[in-house]
């Protein structure tokens, strides 16, 4: 392409065709809104498997798509990462490391956004599951892939993506959803000097599917002082079951976890907490995202009340509160405080 | 000192106590995440019998500039006019109502709208301070002194947001704001763009201007370079009490209301409605702020509903950009 996109979205694919090409079709220009291809590309790297994606099928969605297949001994996306992050050419990026969750469209027009209006700005779009539950429980309630192909026909999601909010869920790791501190970002964006900056994407994640190298990501991005944290309440990345190592009911879910926690701790270096940065809303929302904004609220709520009664900050990743309700010498406190733990090496 | 990105403009007639609040919540000392080189506030002020002490007002901060001018008429227009000539800033807040103060963030939601585009539209939902509008005072026992007492005991200057505590929501938009907006109060646009839509429209003579904000708002709203609509959902513009023209309880003001409404359909050459442009939420929304959010969201509702089934277009205002896909449907 002539110009260097400003934006550059990286999507990881391991054996699940049908779900990334709507993933991809969901980042095409034909289906986002308000943006040109010559805004951003995408690079999907896919670790091979016995079913590959189509490669003319992915460069028929854009001129800004490029596609590299690969060989990976490993079964971690890490490697696949860094070696997509070598083929990006945006100063911002986009990361979605499971490339079975498809997006809404005004995702990009407005992640773009929040970079024009604060330079260090990092965005998230809340995730959320396709069907009635989380698919960690998928036998249970009895979701299936072909229950979900059938739904998403029938919704006819090309014609609007936002009517995917009419068929999901809040995904567990951020069920009480977006006013509060989040575990992870699914579909996060961010500049590549912060990128850099918190050391890129560790090898030592090198479980399956990366273990939670997500949550790594986020936590440590977020934690930078002169970041801001964006939300995007009315745009949602929506995972599509693919039987994945986490979103999928399997027997040895909970020792899978287990270790997939004990390594992010080893590598973040102490107890790992949802970051709790208050979130700044960005973007408009419309009728079927607002069902989740009142849950957000409702929960928000709840969880407001409970600090305030026992007088407890309520970001407490944020490098200065000001905005606690708590009396104002408690604050000053809370502040003095806050400014020993940022000086601290 | 370097030029100011926006300049805030505050118009002021007999309202000294209410003034100085809305003042201090302009400062840069209550205003966070901004310095005082990012803006400016102009005070203009219609000389009355109860004057601000300009000493009072300069001394919150080297950013206020106060401008005392002779009014023979009774409308805010001229004084607006005034003030636009004095100004450099790119950008421009709207304040015609000096009675109304702001959230601690309303000035760096700006900025960042502005710097989304330089000719974004930035609006700051209204409250008033009170269980309810300010034209039932009398029916609620509401005045100046309780208003007083209860801005004194919510430690407002330490945490703006605390003013939501004691609100209730704004008569531009009793049904939240996800209905479209009747016009703000606290209003920012593109300086040029308000000098293009002809500023403000001096035929607006009435008292308290009549329905001349309604009127900027609409014209700026559907003016063809404002692509970008914001809203900012977590901060706020509160009207205190101070007897303005339609906001205290008086026998004639229906009859006044219909009368305004009547010139302003007159100016607007046609039939005048709220602008029905879709927002985009700008900002973080603070726990007291959050009941208004969930306010708007379910109040929005029944009217997202009609339209889905009626068909039609929920953000009509929104086709001048070429802007709604129908994502409602």
């Amino acid at each position: 392409m002539p110009v260097t996109p400003r934006l550059s979205i990286l999507v990881i694919v391991y054996d699940m065709p049908r779900q990334a090409m709507n993933t991809l079709y969901s980042l095409s220009a034909e289906y986002q809104d308000g943006v040109d291809v010559s805004d951003y590309e995408v690079v999907v790297v896919e670790n091979r498997s016995g079913r590959c994606l189509d490669p003319d099928a992915v460069a028929d969605l854009g001129p800004n798509f490029r596609y590299l297949c690969r060989d990976e001994i490993g079964v971690s996306p890490v490697p696949a990462i860094q070696e997509g992050l070598g083929r990006c050419h945006g100063e911002i990026l986009g990361l979605i490391i499971d490339g079975a969750r498809m997006l809404t469209p005004r995702a990009l027009q407005f992640a773009l956004l929040a970079f024009a209006m604060q330079r260090q700005a990092l965005v998230t779009i809340p995730g959320y599951h396709l069907g009635d539950g989380d698919h960690k429980d998928h036998l249970s309630l009895g979701h299936s892939e072909a229950l979900e192909t059938q739904h998403l026909e029938e919704l006819e999601w090309q014609r609007n993506g936002y009517r995917l909010f009419q068929y999901a869920c809040w995904s567990s790791g951020n069920k009480n959803g977006y006013l509060q501190p989040m575990l992870e970002s699914p579909a996060l964006f961010c500049r590549r000097s912060d990128l850099d900056a918190i050391g890129g994407v560790p090898e030592g994640f090198d479980q399956p599917g990366g273990g939670s190298v997500n949550l790594y990501i986020y936590r440590m991005l977020a934690l930078r002082e002169s970041t801001r944290l964006f939300v995007l309440p009315g745009e949602g990345s929506f995972h599509q079951f693919h039987g994945g190592v986490t979103t999928s009911e399997i027997g040895e879910r909970e020792r899978v976890l287990k270790a997939f926690d004990e390594r992010l701790e080893s590598i973040y270096g102490g107890t790992f907490y949802a970051t709790a940065r208050e979130p700044q809303l960005l973007g408009p929302i419309g009728h079927f995202a607002q069902t989740f904004l009142d849950h957000s609220l409702e929960r928000g709520q709840k969880r407001f009340a409970r600090l305030a009664h026992q007088q407890k900050i309520f970001w407490n990743d944020e490098v200065f509160e000001y905005w606690t309700e708590n009396e104002p010498s408690k604050q000053a406190e809370l502040r003095s405080a806050k400014v020993r733990r940022w000086e601290e090496p | 000192m370097s030029q100011p990105q926006i300049s805030v403009l505050l118009i002021v007639y007999k309202m000294r106590r209410q003034a100085m609040n809305t003042i201090c919540s302009l400062s840069a000392n209550y205003q966070r995440n901004v310095s005082v080189t990012d803006y400016e506030v102009l005070v203009v002020e219609n000389e009355s019998s109860e004057m601000l002490e300009e000493s009072e007002v300069c001394a919150l901060g080297d950013n206020i500039r106060y401008f005392r001018r002779t009014e023979p008429g009774v409308s805010p227009a001229p004084a607006i006019n005034f003030g636009l000539a004095q100004i450099n800033a790119p950008m421009l807040c709207l304040m015609i109502d000096g009675a109304r103060m702001v959230t601690p963030r309303v000035i760096e939601y700006a900025l960042q709208a502005q710097r989304a585009s330089s000719t974004a539209l930035a609006a700051v939902p209204g409250y008033n301070l009170g269980p309810t509008e300010h034209h039932f005072n009398l029916q609620q026992g509401y005045d100046a002194d309780f208003e007083q007492s209860m801005l004194a005991q919510t430690n407002w200057q330490d945490y703006g947001y605390n003013l939501f505590n004691i609100a209730s929501m704004g008569g531009a938009h009793l049904r939240g704001f996800f209905h479209p907006l009747m016009e703000s109060n606290c209003l920012f646009c593109n300086t040029d763009v308000f000098r293009e839509i002809g500023g403000a429209d001096e035929r607006f003579s009435e008292s308290g201007g009549g329905s001349l904000n309604q009127h900027i708002y609409r014209a700026l709203g559907i003016h063809p370079s404002g692509r970008y609509f914001f809203l900012m959902p977590g901060e706020g513009s509160f009207h205190q009490f101070h007897g303005g023209v339609s906001t205290v309880e008086r026998e004639d003001r229906a009859e006044l209301i219909r009368g305004f409404k009547a010139h302003l359909e007159e100016i607007w050459e046609g039939e005048y409605c709220a602008l029905r442009r879709e927002p985009i939420m700008l900002g973080a929304v603070t726990r007291p702020a959050q009941r208004f959010l969930q306010f708007s969201s379910r109040e929005s509702r029944s009217r997202f509903d009609r339209f889905v089934r009626q068909g039609g277009s929920i953000w009509r205002e929104d086709e001048l950009f070429e802007l709604n896909r129908h994502y409602d449907r």
